[in-house]
């Protein structure tokens, strides 16, 4: 049982949205109580998703169960909650922000952010059974959304921003269980006499391609991408996009969200959103010379034969392919749904929607993209009249055809 | 899509009227002369008002210098093998009156106090012999106008040769030591002293009539030229400007009117348009024949004078600037202009598990050309704007990712008040905004959203405009007029707006 806002010892009328769905609130006692004969629980998730690929079949989601507010893993029709009150009903809400990645060994690691304390905390999934810790080694009260994570010389590697939103830390697991906290450097200033960068990290991604351990962050004070990647001789930052890098002029605001991913070549693959011309972009990085490419923008007619601009990209995800070619979602929040960019053999990219068998009526949010086998895209559907809580995780293997 | 402030639309107003002549962006000449149907005529008018023309002589003579120093060398007396002393001294500037006189010339007249200049005359080797030369009821006079420049184009000038007039002036003591020259000698003698003082004055005090009269009605508002605006998220735009001194090829740029010095510009600007920009035709409006009577703010300044934007002239500014995507606006919220979470959650009740704070952002597409009338609002100066066809996208985060949450339709309209801030900049601040017959919808709900609550609706309209009005513009005077102008007051005429201007000298005229 777990104490929840709005129940309360002796409050007769907190039975009703006082706990979560799938709990009741007991007067007696003002805690909530799973409800054993109450209506099927849900895993209706709320947020960005995270997806990691499998072998085979579709990938594990990971994602906020809001009802619940606890951190979800769903792995077909199993959920396991790993923190929050279904979890455990001592617990307090977690999950709000996560991050997965699957260890060559096939094992799955997923790191999330706790709010209501601001911590840390690592699981590790293996044969079915979880271990969970919180990573002590990051201070408690400094932990930030977002997380990201990725697996680096056999360890998990957590990427997540500080609590002073100036910086971004990076947190190595050492073969003692141990972790390695650091901070990364503060970044060059885009130009003489800018402003020094006071908030970093409101959107980051981690990859591991043959350059070394990289981190990709946006740079809140300039609107910039920035790269920081650590080769063995510490950390070097760049700014990859939202300043030019020859004159050092301010291009547009970019970079927030982005994501990594890391081609078959070991070149480094970045998908960003520039806000100044709601357009999501692909750059590439590989030998030292970078390429931006425009995978989609949000221009539409609008009344009158006006030109308008959906917001697209507010929430994106990136894959690779064997064959290098990216295949980036991103959500629109204009129309509530997602798309998806296949990049094409002959150039440039194919923008295409999930298949209306599988979207129905209803709204689509928070796309993650994984790789593996195959492209695989997973997404929250959503119902107006159900509301947050009817949402449920839909996945669909890309097929090959589509990348025509 | 611009991201700054809607008010900032009258940004090219300045540069169509003053500024855009001095700014950095490359000028190349106009393909083709702009059509009748984007000009208004007499659209822009300077004028100084006759109340202000003591102070203004009183400005003359500090650019002038109240003290006139002057000095010549020992020079010989002709032929007469005498010689004078060297001599030195001050001019004293007394006072300067100006006056406006026929065919728009100002007539600048400084009235020079008492002179007594010691000297000496005397043949080398020789005792010298002491006398005075004496000044009284000078006058050094400047006639200046604006004339002819290039095509369109004024330029201050001079109408004749100043002259430095004396009512009496001569040696007045020690007329013995002339005598062994004689007559002409000593008239030449004078004459030379003459034209030493004048030499002295004269320059300085037409370089401190022409530039009084350059600041007031500066040349650089006669703009003709294109060039390119950078729209973020847009290829440049092309602006195209053409704004002329009427009258300018005679002598007659500045007229007369209802006590006012008044010189007119018409101004004529075209631009690209922007694809979210309806694809309207410029107000045709016309721009008010003659000047109405004016009541001129209480107070003087160094050299005050306005600037006068006829309604007509601000339509077509605020057509132009939304041709040019100026209206299309999307403006982060934060801090003051935040709007509570709270309001979404009680317009639209079924969207409020959906969000997680309050929004972020907010979003005007206008679906028509705006219409832009000055008028008082709350007894002072105001312009009040109606874009017929509009949408406010409001943007809120959902799980994390911002998206529209709700879009209103309607008919949007708006006050925006000039106000001075400080350093005298003129700001443009949202005062009112409303949006009538608004159609409310959700890409979340669908079409048809129940709104509750009309009040929380008008506030959710005027805190969104609120929020894209904000940081209110300031309107680069700087840039447009000379260094140091600045605002004093703002005053309206019938469908006209004034802007009171004062400073804008050299800094170190030592004003």
């Amino acid at each position: 049982m777990a104490t929840w806002l709005g129940c309360a010892k002796g409050d007769v009328e907190c039975a009703d949205g006082a706990c979560p769905v799938g709990y009741r609130c007991v007067a007696a006692t003002g805690l909530c109580e799973v409800e054993s004969n109450g209506p099927a629980l849900q895993t209706s998730l709320f947020g960005a998703i995270a997806a990691v690929g499998k072998p085979t079949g579709p990938p594990v989601v990971v994602g906020f169960a809001k009802d619940r507010q606890s951190l979800a893993v769903i792995d077909g029709d199993a959920v396991n909650f790993l923190a929050g009150p279904a979890a455990n009903s001592s617990q307090q809400p977690a999950g709000q922000a996560s991050a997965a990645v699957r260890s060559e060994d096939g094992d799955l690691h997923i790191a999330w952010v706790r709010d209501a304390d601001h911590t840390l905390w690592h699981a590790l999934g293996h044969g079915g059974t979880w271990q969970v810790d919180q990573i002590s080694e990051a201070k408690a009260g400094t932990v930030a959304r977002p997380v990201a994570m990725g697996w680096w010389q056999g360890q998990p590697v957590i990427a997540w921003r500080a609590g002073d939103a100036a910086a971004v830390r990076v947190g190595r697991r050492q073969a003692s269980g141990n972790w390695a906290i650091q901070a990364l450097p503060p970044p060059p200033p885009p130009r003489k006499g800018a402003a020094p960068t006071n908030d970093m990290g409101r959107s980051l991604a981690l990859a591991t391609p043959s350059a070394g351990l990289t981190i990709a962050t946006y740079d809140g004070t300039h609107g910039d991408v920035l790269l920081s990647v650590d080769s063995g001789d510490g950390w070097s930052t760049a700014r990859l996009a939202g300043t030019d890098p020859t004159s050092g002029a301010d291009t547009g605001d970019m970079g927030h969200p982005l994501a990594l991913a890391v081609g078959p070549d070991g070149e480094l693959v970045l998908a960003y959103r520039n806000a100044s011309r709601s357009a999501v972009m692909l750059a590439r990085a590989a030998k030292g010379v970078v390429s931006h490419e425009l995978v989609a923008s949000g221009n539409v007619v609008g009344p009158a034969g006006t030109e308008q601009r959906d917001w697209i990209g507010s929430n994106l995800s990136l894959a690779v392919r064997s064959d290098g070619k990216a295949a980036v979602a991103w959500s629109n929040g204009s129309r509530w749904n997602i798309e998806l960019g296949l990049q094409k053999p002959a150039g440039g990219f194919a923008r295409i929607s999930p298949p209306a068998s599988m979207v129905g009526k209803g709204k689509q949010l928070w796309p993650a993209i994984s790789g593996g086998s195959a492209i695989w895209l997973s997404w929250v559907a959503a119902d107006a009249s159900r509301g947050p809580s009817g949402s449920r995780v839909v996945q669909w293997a890309v097929p090959a055809e589509a990348w025509k | 899509m611009s991201t700054g402030p809607l008010a900032a639309w009258l940004t090219p107003a300045l540069a169509v009227l003053v500024a855009l002549a001095g700014c950095t962006s490359p000028w190349s000449p106009l393909d083709a002369p702009l059509p009748p149907s984007h000009r208004v005529s007499s659209g822009l008018r300077l004028a100084v008002a006759g109340q202000d023309l003591p102070k203004v002589g009183e400005t003359i003579r500090v650019l002038t210098g109240k003290q006139v120093e002057f000095a010549a060398a020992p020079a010989p007396i002709g032929a007469t093998g005498h010689q004078r002393s060297a001599i030195a001294g001050a001019l004293e500037v007394a006072a300067v009156q100006v006056a406006w006189k026929a065919q728009g010339t100002l007539r600048v007249e400084a009235n020079i106090a008492k002179l007594q200049l010691p000297l000496s005359i005397g043949k080398s080797g020789a005792a010298s012999c002491a006398l005075k030369w004496l000044g009284q009821g000078g006058k050094g006079v400047v006639s200046v106008r604006l004339g002819p420049g290039s095509p369109g184009q004024v330029q201050a000038e001079l109408v004749d040769a100043p002259q430095l007039l004396w009512k009496e002036a001569g040696f007045s003591v020690g007329e013995e030591c002339l005598a062994p020259l004689g007559q002409a000698a000593g008239e030449e003698a004078d004459q030379e002293i003459r034209q030493v003082l004048a030499d002295a004055l004269l320059p300085r005090l037409a370089a401190a009539a022409l530039h009084a009269l350059r600041t007031a009605y500066p040349g650089q508002l006669a703009v003709a030229g294109q060039t390119s605006i950078g729209q973020p998220g847009s290829s440049n735009l092309s602006v195209r400007i053409d704004s002329a001194y009427a009258d300018s090829q005679g002598a007659g740029a500045i007229q007369d009117s209802a006590g006012l010095a008044v010189a007119q510009l018409d101004v004529a600007i075209d631009v690209d348009r922007h694809p979210c920009a309806a694809d309207a035709a410029p107000p045709q409006l016309l721009a008010q024949a003659k000047l109405q009577p004016t009541q001129v703010p209480v107070g003087e300044g160094l050299l005050r004078r306005g600037i006068n934007l006829d309604g007509a002239l601000v339509a077509h500014l605020a057509w132009a600037w939304a041709r040019a995507g100026g209206w299309c606006r999307q403006t982060p919220l934060n801090g003051s202009t935040q709007l509570p979470l709270q309001w979404l959650q009680e317009i639209a009740p079924d969207l409020a598990d959906w969000l997680d704070s309050a929004p972020s952002a907010v979003r005007l597409w206008p679906h028509a050309s705006p219409e832009v009338a000055v008028m008082d609002w709350q007894d002072a100066p105001a312009l009040h704007w109606t874009i017929t066809d509009a949408s406010l996208e409001i943007i809120a985060p959902v799980g994390g990712a911002e998206a529209v949450v709700l879009t209103l339709r309607g008919r949007l309209r708006g006050v925006l008040r000039p106000t001075i801030g400080s350093g005298g900049k003129v700001q443009l601040v949202n005062v009112q905004s409303a949006m009538d017959s608004a159609v409310v919808s959700s890409p979340m709900l669908g079409d048809a959203v129940a709104a509750g609550g009309s009040e929380r609706l008008a506030q959710l309209v005027h805190f969104a405009v609120k929020g894209i009005s904000e940081p209110a513009t300031v309107l680069p005077l700087e840039s447009a007029l000379p260094p140091g102008t600045v605002a004093t007051s703002v005053t309206r005429t019938g469908q006209s707006l004034w802007l009171w201007l004062d400073g804008g000298l050299q800094p170190n005229s030592g004003l």
